[in-house]
This record gives structure tokens, C-alpha cells and sequence, in this order.
């Protein structure tokens, strides 16, 4: 990954949400035991699921706390040769999807920009370094579905 | 009932013969002879002679209707004794010949009688023989479709064997078997004693007809012979089954299995005035619980086999194990938007091995790349055999990068532990790699998109790694 603002904050989610006030403790104990009760599942989505925090939250703090960009995904068209990038697969799982490209980068926006495999999967995928931008899980989701029919 | 012979007028009548015939005659010739001194001329002598022979015939006569009386019963009584007692001689004396007659023909009717109650008891033991028969018949066959269920043979054969033996228990049997399809609920028939008949290979118990509930629901066997005809015949399908097997009599028997009609067995015939008897339904349900065996055994064989996860030769788990997980795996990944990654290992060249150094060899090979797999897979991993020469490897959360990197060291090292071997045992490997998204949602995609990666390589592969 060429990125130049690869992660340098080592620190989990929760515990960034805990010292943002945003959640407390016993939340969080919460809702990793519903992650480890169900043996999957995102700490983030679970924390919205169960309503300790909302997505805007999320995505607010890891675009803080990281440096990424934030994207109001739901404000803007994308060009379909864009998204025809990434398979829709990827998209799909990742929860990811590609929003512009200039020269050899590609921007994605992405509900989870810590997942560095996801990334790396799309530079392999389309062969460009790779630019991230964070936006909800749920306009990421409606996005998807609106653009890869 | 007093058969003694009484004295009545025998006595009398061999007296007046004997007399007629020899005394009376004689006396006269003497009286005339003796007693008329005068002359005696030629026609007085010759009718002298004329009246004694008169006396004479008649007294022969009279013998002759009580010597003749005495032979006839005599060849009656040799009749019997050679044991024709059929044989008939009126005999209209009222003498002791009458009553020996008399006595004749009542021990006649006795032996007559008691030739009928042997002929009685003969039938009943042949009947008593043959149901033995029969029985002892039916526990060999039982025994033989016993060990021969135990001796893992094929399912087709096993059915095919208890057909051939359950039509063999009465005369002129006919024995068919449908079996349940599953895909459109109706009994089709599949064995048979004889080879099918023309238009009988498509014989299908129809679904919905009355016939058809009372065995797959009800569960009740159908037996039909001239005391049930009528009754059954107002079965709905009952008929068309009857003129479609081609019998007059016929029993139809529902093989449950797990409570589920899952076959029917039918034993016909063709016999006039035939009735089933409750020893041939004890035998057709004997026969039936081995069918029900046979077929349950199948079916635990192959569920025992779906549920081996292991290849015999390497130990390593086997294709169908890898394939199911990584199915699991896949959506494991999906939930938690994590990559899973899925490596095909082709041994390069391996026929041409086997054909060089053998099986054994060949074996060795394989055990040692399995190794070699385990030893760098992590703990998450899983390594099975996939096909002849071929293994795979499913790495959880490992991306394409990753996958690729694995796949590179691996091969390496398989290839490095043959280094020492003769040249021509130098083992190399290729591998196709295939990741979840990219590659494919499924287990089906990604294992097709590595096989493709393999058939559609322009160049001969060896020591390489596709993707």
C-alpha cells in the first residue's frame, strides 16, 4: 500500500470512542460480548446496532482520530467507469466503493478504513495506489446498491 | 356286525349235487341193470342212460352255480389283495358264498377308506413338507442376504439377490420391487425376478391414488387372490396395477423405513383359485424387513462416507471436507468484511512420476508434500487432498497479497525438500490462487476460478504460481 497516511494510532475503536465520551465502558464490555457471542461481526456496527453510538459517530471519530477524510457519500453521483473498477463482490464485503480516480489513484469510500487487507485487495484488484475516504456503513450500502445492479 | 359265515344252505346244495351227479345216476343204472330181469331192450337201456345223464347235468349244474360263485369271490378277494379296490362282482347267492361277498366288499369299502384317509394324511404331510420346505427355503435365503448384506455389497446387487429368492419361495412367483423416488413421491419400479418385460420398466405406482395412500400412508399391505378380488378390485388404482403386473393374485407390501413407505415389494402370480396363506405373508414380511435392512445400510454407508473428512493416504482432510468448509468460511468472511483466501497445489508432472517410480513412490510424495503444507499452514488453516495430484489449502483472512506470499514460500519449500533426491525425483509444485471477494462468493467460484487458472495457462506450468 502506498498511501502516505497509512494508520499510526494503534489504539482499538472502542477505546477511542471510550476517551471521546462518545461511549462508556460498560458499553463497550456490551457490546464485545454480543461480538463474541456471535463469534463476527464489527465492533462499530455492533456499538450502532445496539444504539450506544450512531454511524456519524463512527465515522467521525475514525476520521479524526486517523486522519481520514470525511465523505457524505449520499451527496454525490459516481461515474459508473468508476465504480465498474471493483467488482461488486468486493464492494459488498468490504463495504467500500470506488468514488473517483485520478491519474493512478483510486478514491474509495470506505465504513471501515482500518481494514488494511480490504485496501490492499483494491489496489490489486485495480492495479492503482489507493485513496480513502471515510463515509456511513449505511450510505456505502445504499450506494452499492444503487450503482451495481 | 356279525360277518360270520353261518351255515345256511351250501352244505345242502354240495349233498343234492353230489347226489345228482354221482349217487342217483348210479342207483338208477343199478336198479335197472339189477331189478328188471326181463329182457331189456336197446331203447329202455338208452333211456335208462338218457334219465341218469338228465341227473347227472343237472346235479353238474347246480355244482356249477356254486363253484363259479366261489371263483368270482376268489378273484375278488385277489383283486383287493393286489390292492385294485375298484373291482366289482355282483353275486346274487344268499349262501355263505353271498355272505363271503357280502364280507368282501364291506372290507373292500374299509380298505377303501382308509386308503382315502392315508391319501388324506399323504396330502396333508406333502403340505406339511412343503411349508417346511419353504420355511427352510426362506431362513437360507435370509441367511445368504444376511451376510450378504454384511459383506458390503452394492446395494443393486443386494436388492437384486432378495428378488431372485423371495420369487423362488412358491411356484410360478413373479417378485418386483419399486422403490420411492424422492424428487416426484411415486414407486418406480427398478428390480425384478425376470428381466422387465416390455413397457414394465417405466411401472410407476401412481401419487394420490387410493393405492397409493394406503401404502405410503396407511402403511397396509394389499393382498389379492380369489378371496379378496372383489373387495380389492374397488380400490382405485388397484386394477390398473393388477393389469399393468400382469398377475391374477398378487400381495403388495410396504418397506417402511424410519416410519416412511420408502419401497414396495410385490409378489404375483398366476394360479387359478390361488389364496395366499398366512405362512406366505410371514415370508413376504421376512423378506421385506431385509429389504428395509439392505436399503437403511446403504443409506448409513453413504452417510458414514459423507461424513469422512479425511483423505486415507496423507491424513490430510479430503475434498469434500475442504469444499463444505470453505463455503463456511466464505460467509464467515462476508460477515466480518475479512478476505479468505483458497490455494490449489498441482504436484508438476506427477504422471509421468508414477509411471516412472510406481504407487509407492508416488505415496511417499504425497505424505511428504503433506507435510510440508501442514508444517507452514497456521492453526486457521486447513489443508486437504483435491483429487490425484492436487491439494488445497483455505486460509481465513489471508487477501490475495497475502495468499500469494504463502503460496511462494510453500512452494519453495516443498520444492527445496526434494532437492537432495535424484534428478528425475526432483518434485516441483504449481499453485493457483483464488480469493474471496475478488475471485468469487462462493466455494464453487473460487475453487473454478483456481482449476481455470491450471486449464487455461497458455504456457506448460511448472514451479510456478498463478493468480
Amino acid at each position: 500500500m502506498s498511501q502516505s497516511f497509512r494508520r499510526v494510532v494503534h489504539k482499538k475503536l472502542g477505546e477511542i470512542l471510550i476517551e471521546n465520551k462518545i461511549i462508556t465502558k460498560e458499553q463497550l464490555d456490551e457490546a464485545l460480548a454480543l461480538q463474541n457471542k456471535r463469534k463476527n461481526g464489527l465492533i462499530g456496527e455492533i456499538l450502532v446496532e445496539l444504539g450506544f453510538a450512531t454511524e456519524e459517530d463512527i465515522a467521525n471519530t475514525l476520521a479524526t482520530q486517523y486522519g481520514f477524510p470525511y465523505l457524505p457519500l449520499a451527496n454525490y453521483d459516481i461515474n459508473a467507469d468508476i465504480v465498474g473498477l471493483l467488482p461488486s463482490n468486493v464492494a459488498k464485503q468490504y463495504c467500500l466503493i470506488p468514488v473517483d480516480k485520478m491519474s493512478n489513484t483510486v478514491v474509495i469510500a470506505i465504513a471501515n478504513p482500518l481494514n488494511e487487507q480490504a485496501l490492499e485487495d483494491v489496489e490489486f484488484v485495480t492495479g492503482c495506489d489507493v485513496k480513502v475516504f471515510i463515509s456511513t456503513s449505511s450510505d456505502i450500502r445504499h450506494a452499492i446498491k444503487r450503482y451495481y445492479k | 356286525m356279525g360277518l360270520s359265515i353261518k351255515s345256511k344252505s351250501l352244505k345242502v346244495k354240495l349233498q343234492i349235487a353230489f347226489y345228482l351227479t354221482s349217487l342217483i345216476p348210479l342207483l338208477f343204472l343199478g336198479y335197472i341193470v339189477f331189478f328188471q330181469n326181463t329182457y331189456v331192450s336197446y331203447q329202455y337201456v338208452l333211456f335208462a342212460f338218457l334219465v341218469a345223464l338228465i341227473i347227472a347235468s343237472s346235479g353238474y349244474c347246480l355244482m356249477k352255480n356254486m363253484i363259479f360263485p366261489v371263483i368270482d369271490v376268489s378273484n375278488k378277494a385277489r383283486a383287493i389283495a393286489s390292492g385294485n379296490s375298484g373291482f366289482q362282482v355282483e353275486i346274487e347267492a344268499e349262501d355263505e358264498i353271498g355272505d363271503l361277498n357280502i364280507a368282501l366288499d364291506k372290507l373292500n369299502d374299509r380298505i377303501r377308506d382308509n386308503i382315502k384317509e392315508l391319501d388324506e394324511y399323504s396330502k396333508r404331510t406333502n403340505q406339511i413338507n412343503s411349508d417346511l420346505n419353504k420355511k427352510i427355503m426362506s431362513l437360507s435365503a435370509l441367511l445368504q442376504i444376511g451376510s450378504f448384506i454384511s459383506s458390503s455389497a452394492k446395494i443393486d446387487q443386494v436388492l437384486g439377490l432378495i428378488i431372485e429368492k423371495v420369487s423362488l419361495i412358491q411356484d410360478n412367483n413373479s417378485a418386483m420391487l419399486f422403490i420411492l423416488d424422492d424428487k416426484t413421491n411415486e414407486f418406480e419400479l427398478k428390480y425384478s425376478a425376470k428381466p422387465f418385460d416390455k413397457g414394465l420398466e417405466s411401472l410407476r405406482i401412481k401419487q394420490e391414488t387410493n393405492v397409493w395412500h394406503r401404502l405410503m400412508h396407511d402403511k397396509e399391505s394389499l393382498v389379492i387372490d380369489s378371496n379378496s378380488i372383489n373387495e380389492i378390485l374397488k380400490i382405485e388404482g388397484v386394477p390398473d396395477l393388477i393389469n399393468e403386473i400382469k398377475a391374477k393374485n398378487c400381495i403388495i407390501f410396504p418397506i417402511v423405513l424410519q416410519t416412511r413407505t420408502k419401497a414396495i415389494l410385490v409378489i404375483s402370480n398366476s394360479n387359478n383359485d390361488f389364496c395366499f396363506t398366512e405362512d406366505d405373508l410371514e415370508i413376504v414380511r421376512l423378506f421385506s424387513k431385509q429389504i428395509a435392512i439392505a436399503i437403511e445400510n446403504d443409506f448409513l454407508t453413504k452417510r458414514a462416507h459423507e461424513l469422512e473428512t479425511n483423505d486415507e493416504a496423507t491424513g490430510v482432510f479430503n475434498e469434500r471436507f475442504i469444499r463444505a468448509r470453505l463455503d463456511e468460511e466464505i460467509k464467515r468472511a462476508v460477515i466480518s468484511q475479512r478476505p479468505c483466501a483458497f490455494i490449489i497445489f498441482k504436484i508438476d508432472n506427477f504422471q509421468f512420476f508414477r509411471q516412472c517410480f510406481g504407487q509407492g513412490n508416488c505415496d511417499d510424495v504425497l505424505k511428504k508434500i503433506a507435510r510440508i503444507l501442514i508444517e507452514n499452514s497456521r492453526n486457521i488453516d486447513k489443508v486437504a487432498r483435491f483429487g490425484l495430484f492436487e491439494f488445497a489449502l483455505l486460509l481465513p483472512e489471508l487477501n490475495k497479497r497475502q495468499a500469494l506470499e504463502f503460496a511462494q514460500t510453500v512452494r519453495d519449500r516443498i520444492v527445496s525438500s526434494f532437492k537432495s533426491e535424484d534428478k528425475d525425483k526432483r518434485i516441483t509444485v504449481s499453485a493457483a490462487v483464488s480469493e474471496n471477494p475478488i475471485d468469487g462468493a462462493s466455494a464453487d467460484e473460487l475453487i473454478k476460478h483456481a482449476k481455470g487458472l491450471f486449464e487455461n495457462a497458455q504456457a506448460k506450468i511448472e514451479n510456478r504460481i498463478l493468480s
